[in-house]
């Protein structure tokens, strides 16, 4: 980085910190610092909530997607707007019923004490767990940037960000959040122009380099066929023994996944999820909140499927172009050390012939008149020489990780270095601040978001409610800007058990998952189950989250389909509990 | 259902007056959303048939 990056990229976060720690003054009381004094408007609230989830997590994460498996990512997102208009009529009037701060307050007074703080409980657990990845994600860019520890790394992000959300409050993070998504959207916009700039003058059009980008089975964005048609799971035992098929359920992205399990995790991501909850408590009235949901349904999926197309054409990019055999710099660091170099040597030998092979063979079908299918032979030497430099760059991540899991080498994927490591060695000076200035300023609005969600689960549903139900707003409000440190520090430590590797962007999604369902279930037991009571809430939540593990444990399903599994959960257990316990 | 709950909404104790809805209703918004997730998909099925090529 040279130095107008590093004032462009400390001017711009000052600007974050400032602008965030200047909003204290509507922090004056605890509707102020977590509902924003409910004088949000409502595209602010909505280009906060699509911030949140967008994060750095959708730079860094999805690019890398991207470019090592195409455009399938976005069908996971196709349940989103229709999870968005069942939200608007169903759950939205019933948050704004009353003026709560959280919306776990709502179950107490639907069914009682216990489903509510275990309501809270699980939110917490499950956001706490969640957050630690959110701050690793751009702590992975900026150790690579500074060339520092990642442990570092999450400690500046962890800090900087725990200060003005603790001193600003839920108006900090909105407003933060309305600028950081500017920003990253023009960094997304400058990162394609740069992108075809490199391109189409090589390949002859836009049309041609997506021609290309399909026959390296790239841009496949939408499979209606699923692979494995099977219905009947298979269990871990049936696995382990090589015994069945693949089912249906097995396959992380086709587009009845995406719709119908996506609708689930998006229902209750969005909807019970109290870091995203919030921000529909935040606007004057139910109609204001509507409106900011709808705003994620209009242009969510089209963002996704923008950010995917952008790692395609970064792999592009790499076709074209010298790409390094691994992003990844501790990986590239364990490569160039003595033990692996006469071991990396004929890899990398190897690498660099299918690269060029690769590179030859896109040129060759560049040329092909009437379109790459046109000359099969042309096209089956590309698609060769793509699966291997695929397999080449495989072998390598495996000889470098060194190690063995249940019998097999371990492959510890650089999804996530792909990105930092295009604009590093690409971006034009000016440039590269700017696009690391809208990494941090996106990680860090999604974190604030966070850990503003999480101080309000436990002073409002915990703290008030159970240990001093009597104290002053006053204090209250101190004991919220207090836990916000808490769960700042939590969340920092909780960051650095993530540096494990894989795609952080499903990790998210998973660890989500795992609870999402559950929560979910208790809303619709409050909108729909008239006789269920307290206990029913309680143990229904509980067998929610049981049937998860239970499901995990015994049959191989995705993550998508957890939330489902949790729904199911919750209403049976919750339905049975109501036949023998009357609601009080 | 519905009725119901938009009704507790509106009587929120905030006491603010909700605003008339875009496009005259908020059925229409809601369809609206529905069928252009629809042709974002369709847009995206016809995306995939035109360019890509499995492996």
């Amino acid at each position: 980085m040279g130095t107008l990056d590093w004032i462009v990229f400390f001017a711009f976060i000052s600007y974050v910190v400032w602008d965030g720690v200047r909003r204290r003054s509507g922090a004056t009381d605890l509707e102020g610092y977590y509902a924003g004094g409910r004088k949000i408007p409502w595209w602010a609230a909505g280009l906060s909530i699509m911030a949140t989830q967008a994060s750095a997590i959708t730079v860094i994460g999805t690019t890398g997607q991207g470019h090592e498996r195409g455009m399938g990512l976005v069908q996971s997102y196709f349940g989103l707007p229709f999870a968005m208009v069942l939200l608007c009529i169903f759950l939205v009037p019933y948050f704004r019923s009353r003026n709560v701060l959280t919306p776990y307050q709502l179950l107490e007074e639907r069914f009682g004490p216990m489903s509510r703080t275990l309501a809270s409980l699980i939110f917490l657990c499950s956001r706490c767990l969640a957050l630690g990845a959110v701050i690793y994600a751009p702590s992975i860019a900026l150790s690579a940037i500074l060339n520092i520890d990642l442990v570092v790394a999450v400690v500046i992000i962890g800090v900087l960000t725990t200060t003005y959300t603790m001193v600003g409050g839920v108006t900090a993070v909105i407003w933060t959040d309305v600028k950081q998504m500017v920003v990253i959207l023009v960094g997304l916009v400058i990162v394609f122009g740069m992108l075809l700039w490199e391109l189409v003058p090589q390949l002859g059009s836009f049309g041609k380099v997506l021609e290309l980008a399909g026959a390296a089975d790239k841009l496949g964005a939408l499979e209606i066929i699923p692979e494995n048609t099977g219905l009947v799971p298979r269990t871990h035992a049936a696995i382990a023994a090589g015994i069945g098929d693949p089912s249906f359920w097995e396959q992380k992205y086709n587009v009845w996944a995406g719709v119908f399990g996506g609708v689930f995790l998006h229902l209750s991501y969005f909807g019970c999820d109290n870091s995203q909850a919030q921000r529909l408590l935040t606007s004057k009235n139910a109609d204001e909140s509507k409106k900011s949901l709808l705003l994620s349904a209009f242009a969510k999926v089209p963002m996704q499927a923008f950010v995917l197309l952008l790692g395609v054409l970064m792999w592009m990019f790499y076709t074209v172009t010298p790409q390094p055999m691994l992003f990844n710099s501790d990986q590239i660091a364990v490569a160039q050390s003595v033990e692996f170099e006469a071991r990396i040597a004929p890899l990398q030998v190897e690498f660099d012939t299918a690269h060029a092979e690769r590179k030859a063979s896109m040129l060759a079908l560049a040329k092909v008149e009437g379109g790459v299918t046109a000359d099969p032979v042309a096209l089956a030497r590309y698609q060769t020489a793509v699966a291997e430099v695929d397999n080449v760059r495989k072998r390598a991540r495996v000889l470098v990780t060194d190690e063995v899991k249940d019998g097999k080498a371990v492959d510890s994927k650089d999804t996530n270095d792909i990105f930092c490591r295009y604009i590093l060695a690409e971006m034009p000076p000016l440039l590269l601040g700017l696009i690391i200035a809208a990494i941090f300023a996106a990680a860090m609005s999604s974190i604030d978001s966070v850990l503003n969600s999480l101080s309000g689960a436990t002073v409002i549903d915990i703290y008030r409610r159970w240990i001093r139900p009597d104290c002053s707003e006053a204090h209250a409000l101190r004991v919220g800007k207090f836990t916000t440190l808490f769960w700042g520090v939590v969340a920092t430590f909780t960051a650095l058990f993530f540096a494990g590797g894989g795609s952080i962007i499903e990790m998210i999604n998973q660890v989500g998952s795992w609870f999402y369902g559950s929560l979910l279930g208790i809303f619709v037991m409050a909108l729909f189950m008239r006789r269920a009571g307290d206990l029913a809430g309680a143990l229904g939540l509980l067998g929610g989250m049981g049937a998860v593990l239970l499901v995990h444990n015994t049959v191989k399903i995705e993550f998508l389909w957890y939330n489902v599994v949790g729904l199911v959960g919750v209403l049976v257990v919750g339905f049975v509990t109501s036949l023998f316990v009357k609601r009080r | 259902m519905r009725g119901s709950l938009n009704e507790m909404a509106d009587s929120s104790a905030e006491g603010t007056q909700p605003d008339r809805p875009p496009l005259g209703s908020w059925a229409r918004i809601y369809t609206l959303c529905c069928v252009l997730a629809v042709l974002v998909m369709a847009l995206l099925y016809w995306f995939s048939q035109a360019f890509n090529v499995q492996s």
